[in-house]
């Protein structure tokens, strides 16, 4: 716990967003903001950020697009095996593992100096049961970022990242 | 120069090892170890010159692996890439004799400035 915890855990930017993706993949990456939400009814992969208390404080959600193009990019696999999941709508599971890697250095994002400290708790597979405390968050419409995330290559996927309030 | 590059994620090690050779490194001889007992293992046998570790990992931390290799005497420079780089491990890892701690995300720019001066 950080004693010194004076500030919210804030919402990351657009920017924040991007370069951490662009960083971890090594390729360039845009972003585009959205107006909808990733809903995980059409199937999402959602990590869920934690406190040192085990409350849920954040939670980032991928499509299922954003799964297989980010998760086949950050191990150099194929675009074709992507392209072959989004058709299916089946992620493979080494592209939920190599997500699942994105989402754990993601926690960065919601970390700074005098705010509660937070990791990655759970990452939650596209039409995995969420837990109520996990669910109530995805929908909200505030405290929230929206986005399309074009990887140079790859391709297009949505991302919300949801801080709890 | 040989270095042993300890994460559980073969993903991420292949991102550190991408970004090392990024950062200029790309003259170093990598070993990869998925785990830190692995870890302890592959540094008793080729002895590296480096060691890049994660932090949490299965079998054995990696600073359970450093604390490890002090108490059998073994001086090889260590540093730590985490996902976290909260006060406390940094201290932990000062504490321990590690050179740094570089925390996730990371950039090739980030690698180069914390190892040059060690390198130098």
């Amino acid at each position: 716990m950080n004693a010194d915890a004076t500030r919210p855990t804030p919402v990351p930017t657009a920017f924040e967003v991007r370069e951490l993706f662009e960083g971890l993949l090594g390729r360039v990456v845009e972003w585009t903001a959205m107006s909808g939400v990733v809903d995980p009814i059409d199937g999402a992969t959602v990590g869920a950020y934690t406190n040192d208390f085990g409350v849920v404080r954040a939670l980032v959600l991928c499509d299922i697009a954003l799964t297989a193009r980010a998760g086949s990019a950050i191990a150099l696999l194929p675009p074709m095996g992507a392209e072959s999941t989004i058709k299916d709508g089946l992620v493979t599971a080494a592209q939920f593992d190599n997500l699942a890697e994105i989402l754990n250095v993601a926690g960065s994002m919601f970390n700074r100096p005098n705010s509660p400290h937070v990791r990655l708790d759970t990452t939650y597979a596209p039409r995995e049961r969420l837990p109520a405390d996990v669910a109530k968050w995805t929908l909200v419409p505030a405290s929230r970022i929206d986005g399309v995330l074009t990887i140079q290559g790859y391709g297009e996927g949505r991302i919300s990242v949801v801080v709890a309030y | 120069m040989k270095v042993v590059v300890a994460d559980d994620s073969r993903v991420m090690r292949q991102i550190v090892i991408r970004t090392l050779r990024q950062a200029g490194y790309d003259w170093w001889e990598i070993e990869e170890a998925e785990d830190g007992a692995v870890a302890l293992a592959k540094i008793r046998e080729s002895q590296p010159d480096f060691v890049l570790s994660d932090w949490n990992m299965p079998e054995m931390s990696g600073l359970d692996l450093l604390k490890s290799l002090r108490r059998e005497g073994n001086e090889t420079p260590f540093a730590f890439v985490t996902s976290e780089g909260s006060p406390e491990m940094r201290r932990q890892a000062e504490a321990e004799g590690a050179l740094f701690l570089i925390a996730k995300p990371f950039t090739a720019d980030v690698f180069r400035d914390t190892i040059d001066p060690f390198i130098s």
